[in-house]
């Protein structure tokens, strides 16, 4: 590689070291949003207050609720009187959720009548709710599935393994079978910190060079505009993958969270969305004269690009137009590369359109934002 | 042997004609003053010669090369310093001398050489570790010319260099232009200073775009009939002002 091009890159790392505020930008905001993150934006539902009336009073109902009990999401606030009291302690907020047993509960199980469950929930915050009652369910649908189970059983050999798995419903949740919203949330940070850190300083690198007038010191000396570029771009792939490893050994040592398949495949994928986060942040540098400006306007159009990344909400649930709109977002596919690699462990074979949607999104970013800086300097 | 030749240069930006046909020569190893009210078109000129501007006409030719077609020579023979002295203020004075040395190619093991050089240029030694930023104006604006000659250019040019700067580090400053000029450097500079004009062997003077007059100092002041530069400087301007209006 050419000296020019090194010196550039020499230079801007010494700049990265000798500013105060940009590494603690680049190495300690990385571990403080995959933290919030983690415990934030995604909090398992946990600690659900439930109460329970029991008018049945059986083993089958003590034993429904020992096994809610026993799941580490719900805290049994006790035993009540009656609905009236249940729907007092809904309104007070007292409690999330409250499951009426009703007398004879037992004996319709055994008597081949159909039990009956009552299960009241707060749904005032719908997704805890949903969330909530679907473990719930699940608990109290084991349950049953163990009841048909040993009666089937008892009620003799008759019956064939395959006429029973007929019956069975025996579900299995893959990749993430505690359905942990951490394990969703965390991994995706990935996006949110390469977007906003490495398209930032890009933007503020070459705006804070126009700023202060170097830049127009560089255009009169023999360093070609790509060369300008390459070099100054340079440094921030390596500090992006940095951003990446970093995020990922707090959320595996921190959080649990797996990543089941290549790390080497991770940086090669974040190295295609690196690209289009630089292009992005010299595209902002070329519309703004001031770094306030490059802030802002980094700010202005990073949201949209979080927001449609699916990163917060799944884009299946968004409006159809808004669908379609998130197939030119860059961090849309690397999201789903990023959760594809961590949690199901998949590989090249199954993520080759994303990536390749990544290089062509990429490689237009660049040579557009390119074309424009060489632009405004003519 | 010229070292600037510019014929009819002329940079029109929409409709305002900023620099208008100028044509002039200098010669090599002289100090060229261009001299003008703000708004002249003297750091046009000056943008176009380096190649950081491409002339609408006209052209130029800059130590023998095409300033439109041979950027690339051009650039690699000539320094550029104006009065922003764009040193990278995080940067320390010998990191600041080591970047612009790699921006021009320099080998690395004459590197050593260059900061050596550049610091007794400047006499900054024993401070190469401070931030160019922590440096009192007179400091930074040699930093500046010490690291735009780093590559020892055929031709400087200086815009305004000394705007902002105290009565002896200005001085100061001249000596350090002399002393290249002597030693072969040609140097083109701008200026409102008076006394710096009188240091240079020519000057052109430019008006709203056009040349007005150009000489060595004491011509101007003859053709002007003023005792000194600065009533040459007020004579020409209003002149060209008046010709502008009764055309």
């Amino acid at each position: 590689m050419n000296t020019r091009i090194l010196a550039i890159a020499k230079k801007e790392v010494i700049q990265l070291f000798h500013e105060k505020r940009t590494l603690p930008m680049i190495f300690v905001l990385p571990v403080i949003m995959v933290v919030l993150f983690g415990y934030v934006a995604g909090a398992d539902i946990k600690n659900v207050k439930y109460a329970v009336v029991d008018r049945d009073r059986s083993a089958t109902s003590r034993e429904i609720v020992a096994k809610i009990e026993h799941s580490r999401f719900f805290i049994n606030e006790g035993l009540v009187a009656d609905e009236a009291k249940i729907g007092k302690l809904l309104d007070a907020g007292k409690i999330k959720i409250g499951l009426v047993i009703p007398a004879g509960f037992e004996r319709d199980i055994h008597s081949n009548a159909q039990p009956k469950l009552q299960v009241l929930i707060d749904g005032t915050d719908s997704n805890t709710a949903t969330i909530a009652q679907n473990y719930f369910l699940s608990i109290i649908n084991s349950m049953g599935q163990q009841i048909i189970n040993t009666r089937l059983a008892r009620m003799g050999g008759n019956l064939s393994p395959a006429g029973s798995a007929a019956l069975n419903f025996n579900y299995h949740v893959y990749y993430n079978p505690e359905l942990r919203a951490t394990y969703f949330m965390v991994p995706g940070v990935t996006v949110m910190v390469l977007l906003l850190i490495t398209t930032m300083l890009t933007a503020l690198s070459i705006v804070k060079e126009k700023e202060r007038g170097t830049i127009e010191q560089i255009m009169v000396t023999p360093v070609k505009s790509w060369e300008f570029i390459l070099g100054k771009l340079l440094p921030f792939p390596f500090l992006g993958m940095l951003d990446v490893l970093l995020v990922g050994l707090v959320a595996s040592l921190w959080f649990g969270v797996p990543i089941r398949g290549s790390i080497i495949l991770l940086l090669g994928c974040s190295a295609l969305f690196l690209m289009t986060t630089l292009g992005l942040g010299l595209l902002i540098s070329t519309i703004s004269s001031t770094q306030q400006q490059a802030m802002l306007s980094t700010m202005f159009i990073l949201i949209p690009n979080i927001l449609l990344s699916g990163f917060v909400s799944p884009i299946a649930n968004m409006p159809k137009a808004l669908q379609w709109l998130t197939f030119i977002v860059p961090a849309r596919y690397f999201i789903e590369i990023i959760r594809g690699i961590y949690l199901k462990g998949i590989g090249i074979g199954f993520l080759y359109p994303q990536m390749v949607a990544l290089a062509v999104i990429g490689i237009l970013i660049l040579a557009y934002s390119v074309k424009g800086f060489r632009k405004q300097l003519a | 042997m010229l070292a600037v030749i510019v014929d009819n240069l002329t940079r029109k930006f929409g409709k305002f004609i900023a620099v208008d046909h100028i044509s002039l020569e200098v010669n090599r190893g002289e100090i060229f003053g261009f001299l003008g009210p703000n708004g002249a078109g003297k750091s046009t000129t000056i943008r176009m010669l380096c190649g950081i501007l491409v002339p609408s006409s006209g052209k130029a030719t800059i130590a023998g090369y095409d300033i439109t077609r041979e950027p690339e020579q051009v650039k690699q023979n000539i320094g550029y310093m104006s009065q922003k002295f764009s040193l990278y203020e995080d940067l320390s004075v010998k990191e600041n001398i080591e970047f612009y040395a790699g921006i021009y190619g320099i080998p690395k093991t004459e590197v050593t050489g260059v900061i050596e050089r550049t610091l007794s240029l400047t006499g900054l030694h024993g401070q190469q570790k401070m931030l160019a930023g922590e440096l009192p104006t007179g400091l930074k604006q040699r930093l500046a010319l010490g690291c735009s000659i780093v590559h020892q250019p055929l031709i400087l040019f200086l815009d305004e260099p000394t705007s902002g700067v105290d009565p002896i580090s200005r001085r100061q400053f001249w000596d350090l232009i002399r002393d290249l000029s002597l030693k072969g450097t040609t140097v083109f500079v701008t200026t409102h200073f008076m006394d710096e004009a009188e240091y240079c062997n020519h000057i052109a003077f430019i008006a709203a775009g056009k040349l007005v007059n150009l000489g060595t100092p004491t011509e101007l002041k003859q053709r002007s009939g003023q005792k000194n530069l600065e009533g040459a400087f007020i004579y020409f301007s209003k002149k060209a002002i008046e010709d502008r209006n009764n055309p």
